[in-house]
């Protein structure tokens, strides 16, 4: 009695730790899933350019500086267009919204969206969460490869003093 | 002269803490016996606990050896010496007070503005409100580090006043040790990393000011709720650690540990809320959630501790899953530590060099590495040897448990990977990646929706055995009423995407059986011929807050998923008069006006609210400006309706002379702060009735 107890108790614990591991496989599963549909690949402006034309379909980040002078708000009063530059190559940035506190000329930034037709980024999310003196890692990575990195950042140092 | 006060005090902590550690670890009964003179330190005996571990004579030596390292308590020295064990309370009680000391110098030293201090001058101002001078103190990387070796200094106090009323713990010296090891490496942290106490040699005459998105009433509130939380963790963590090697996690274990569980669970709960209500009143685009690493390095850890908390009341019940709870009570204090250290490491984004003072927390990552590798060490060593006696069946409270607790880790362990895959491939030299809200939404919604499923379910679960056809009768009615609301959704809003309707549809089933289970408990059950009231009394705190707890979570599910589906938005140039429609609501602009605030200037708009044609409310959104930083701040106005939040925010002057404004209705919003309010209630709830009952000679015990 107590053995066949004993038994179906070793049985049950069995079922259990499957039930466990079966859940954490198709949990794991389903995050691998997730992974391939919605990771979100960054692009220098270079290597936007380098790679064009984009599909409109495809959902993309893009980062780099804001060029001094390119904010232009347009006639409908609510969209706003800027240059994203990496010093080698600029892309053109529309978006509809009201742009977040950190936002400003000369300053890092990144945006999430996609291309339109036009050659034009359509961006959905401009991100700007972070310190006002805190350059985005991908930005900085960008100005890195670019090769303007350095003087980037003796200019920030040298805004910094003042 | 303050600050360097408390710079000493601090060095002296963190030599205290280490000699702490080492004088009540089983090293330290070595070496006190070494200092006493006494010869031949190796006869020493180990107590009946670690007998049962022995598992063959081959490696005696190597055993005894480890384990009396491993088994403080249990070391017993041989009759003859005369060495008394180490008092409890001195060290722990001078290092808790070096603490308080450090820390209250280091806040005069921001409330009095001393510039001289780096810290200081760089986040704060002689123009900044004393609050914030405070909160300044205490948010910044050093600062909060410093914080978290105050609190944690703090709770081991706690322990020791809760072991001296109850004395549950069996092997406090082995606790005070361990937390003495985490508050030396916190304290090297702080002196390493990034010391809060250095100073200038050439001071500036002002600050550069505190951080304007965080200057908020709420935000105050943020850095304490967090790290008392994680030193809350960290006296879990030691008493796991301590009960380890005796494989004496029993039922005291587990009564020592609850409140300490409940308090830092809810404690983490409140830092994201926080957050959230932040993050949503903020930014203009009524997000309350971003999964991004400072919120997910709190996440983590309150997943883990959720997990624990219901492991622990299957351990207390039954004595079952033994392992798997004190993997859960590690693994929650290290994904607390891990997601400081990456949430402030530049690992997510490199400061200009400019701005690279307070180092690279080196010593977080050392310290963190040097702890875990050491705790997953030994729990690998024992766990094999932790005997339970788990006669419980499949279909039973305690597995539903315990496949929810493992659903926990796995959306753990999903958070981890999103958020540390994308620096590990950028540290490979790859392409850069962002994993941001899809993803997380996307991995972590079935999972989360089994677990709303089990939720509803174990509440209701019999304990080590329940029949799987008696379940279904008790369910039947909550399935049914379910179904019904998930169909009477899903007609409405035909086109709804069919996840966040399963959602609904779950959260339906989680409220309609906790309530179900509520109502069978009160009105089913005999009155003991006194009054239903008595009934209430009789279902005890930890039964309240749960269900609160549960129902909260599915309120919480239910209004994400709705507010994601439906939400409406506009954004358009308004000039003063127009009205703008929304949902059920009517907004008219009546224009901004430029006001003084205590640090910035504000441009405050109005809005008149109308439902109906009924004036409802004013909503005033506002553009700050601080002018020590050079810094505009958004800070939207948020009408919490009985349908839904109606979001409003302003933004600059457009090209047309209009003002941008975003107008956003989120339908059942309110339905997730309610939730998260519900289950920080159920967490409070839980925590002061029990320490009621413990002072209220005459009350209830808790069943």
């Amino acid at each position: 009695m107590s053995l066949s107890r004993a038994k179906s108790r070793k049985r049950q614990r069995l079922y259990l730790a499957s039930l466990a591991v079966l859940a954490a496989a198709g949990a794991a599963a389903l995050g691998l899933t997730a992974f391939r549909d919605s990771v979100v690949f960054f692009f220098s402006p270079t290597e936007l350019a380098e790679q064009s034309p984009m599909s409109p379909d495809r959902r993309l980040r893009i980062g780099g500086l804001v060029e001094e002078g390119s904010l232009q708000k347009l006639a409908d009063g609510k969209t706003v267009t800027f240059t994203v530059t990496d010093m080698q190559h600029d892309v053109q940035v529309a978006y509809t919204g009201i742009l977040p506190d950190l936002f400003r000329e000369g300053q890092g930034v990144v945006a999430e969206g996609h291309m339109n037709p036009k050659g034009q980024f359509v961006a959905s999310e401009v991100l700007a969460k972070h310190d006002e003196n805190y350059m985005p890692r991908e930005v900085a990575d960008a100005l890195k490869k670019s090769g303007h990195w350095e003087e980037i950042e003796a200019q920030n140092a040298k805004n910094m003093r003042n | 002269m303050i600050a360097e006060t408390g710079h000493f005090a601090l060095i002296l902590l963190m030599m205290l803490a280490f000699c702490q550690a080492i004088l009540f670890s089983p090293l330290g009964i070595v070496f006190r016996r070494g200092s006493l003179g006494l010869r031949n330190t190796a006869h020493l005996q180990t107590a009946g606990g670690v007998s049962s571990l022995d598992t063959g004579g081959q490696h005696g030596f190597w055993h005894h050896f480890s384990s009396a390292l491993l088994t403080p308590g249990a070391v017993r020295i041989s009759p003859g010496a005369s060495l008394s064990p180490m008092p409890l309370w001195p060290l722990p009680v001078l290092i808790c007070l070096l603490a308080l000391g450090a820390q209250a110098s280091q806040i005069y030293s921001f409330v009095t503005s001393d510039f001289t201090l780096a810290m200081v001058a760089q986040y704060s101002h002689s123009s900044t409100p004393l609050m914030y001078r405070i909160a300044a103190a205490i948010s910044p990387d050093c600062g909060a580090t410093l914080l978290w070796v105050t609190l944690t200094s703090s709770a081991a106090i706690l322990f020791l006043i809760q072991n001296a009323i109850f004395k549950k713990a069996e092997n406090p010296q082995a606790i005070v040790s361990v937390m003495g090891l985490v508050v030396g490496l916190l304290a090297a942290s702080v002196l390493i990393d990034g010391t809060p106490f250095a100073r200038l040699a050439a001071p500036p005459l002002d600050g550069q000011g505190f951080d304007p998105q965080s200057q908020d009433i709420l935000d105050l509130f943020y850095s304490p709720a967090l790290y008392a939380g994680l030193s809350g963790l960290s006296v879990i963590f030691a008493a796991t650690i301590a009960a380890l090697p005796r494989a004496a996690l029993h039922r005291a274990w587990a009564e020592m540990l609850r409140p300490w569980t409940l308090i830092s669970w809810t404690l983490l709960g409140a830092a994201m809320a926080i957050s959230a209500y932040r993050a949503y009143s903020q930014q203009s685009w009524g997000n309350w959630w971003y999964w991004d690493a400072s919120e997910n390095a709190v996440l983590l850890p309150w997943l883990l501790a959720t997990a624990f908390l219901h492991c622990l009341a299957v351990l207390e019940k039954t004595e079952a899953l033994k392992p798997w709870t004190a993997l859960l009570a590690l693994s929650a204090f290290g994904a607390g530590w891990f997601g400081t250290f990456l949430s402030r490491s530049d690992l997510l984004g490199p400061l200009p060099a400019a701005l690279r003072s307070s180092g690279d927390n080196a010593v977080l990552l050392v310290g963190f590495c040097v702890l875990f590798a050491g705790a997953y060490y030994l729990f690998a060593r024992v766990a094999g040897q932790l005997r339970e006696n788990a006669d419980f069946t499949l279909v039973s409270r305690e597995s539903a448990m315990f496949i929810n607790s493992v659903m926990l880790a796995v959306a753990a362990a999903i958070v981890l990977i999103g958020t540390v895959y994308p620096l590990f491939l950028r540290w490979l030299g790859g392409t850069i990646i962002t994993v941001g809200p899809p993803f997380f939404v996307q991995a972590l919604m079935p999972v989360t929706l089994a677990m709303l499923l089990l939720m509803g379910l174990s509440p209701t679960l019999r304990w080590r055995v329940d029949g799987a056809a008696s379940v279904g009768r008790r369910m039947k009615l909550a399935l049914i009423l379910s179904i019904i609301v998930t169909l009477f959704v899903w007609m409405r809003h035909i086109d709804a995407p069919s996840l966040p309707l399963l959602g609904i549809g779950l959260a339906a089933w989680v409220v309609t059986a906790a309530l179900g289970d509520l109502w069978e408990k009160l009105w089913r059950h005999r009155d003991h011929g006194e009054s239903k009231y008595r009934n209430i009394q009789l279902l005890g705190p930890r039964y309240l807050g749960m269900s609160l707890a549960h129902i909260g979570m599915a309120l919480l599910i239910a209004g994400g998923s709705a507010s994601s589906i439906w939400e409406e938005q506009s954004v358009l140039s308004a000039r003063t008069g127009q009205s703008i429609e929304i949902g059920p609501y009517n907004l008219q602009y009546e224009g901004v006006s430029l006001l003084p605030g205590e640090n910035f200037a504000t441009r405050k708009a109005k809005f008149i609210v109308y439902r109906n044609a009924q004036p409802v409310t004013e909503l005033y959104p506002e553009v700050r400006y601080y002018p020590i930083r050079g810094v505009e701040t958004k800070e939207s106005a948020i009408w919490h309706g009985r349908d839904g939040d109606l979001h409003v925010s302003i933004g600059d002057r457009a090209e047309d002379s209009g003002r941008i404004v975003d107008v956003r209705f989120l339908p059942m919003m309110p339905w997730v702060w309610a939730g998260m309010l519900l289950i920080l209630l159920g967490g409070i709830i839980n925590v002061l009735t029990r320490m009621i009952l413990l002072f209220k000679k005459n009350g209830v015990s808790a069943p």
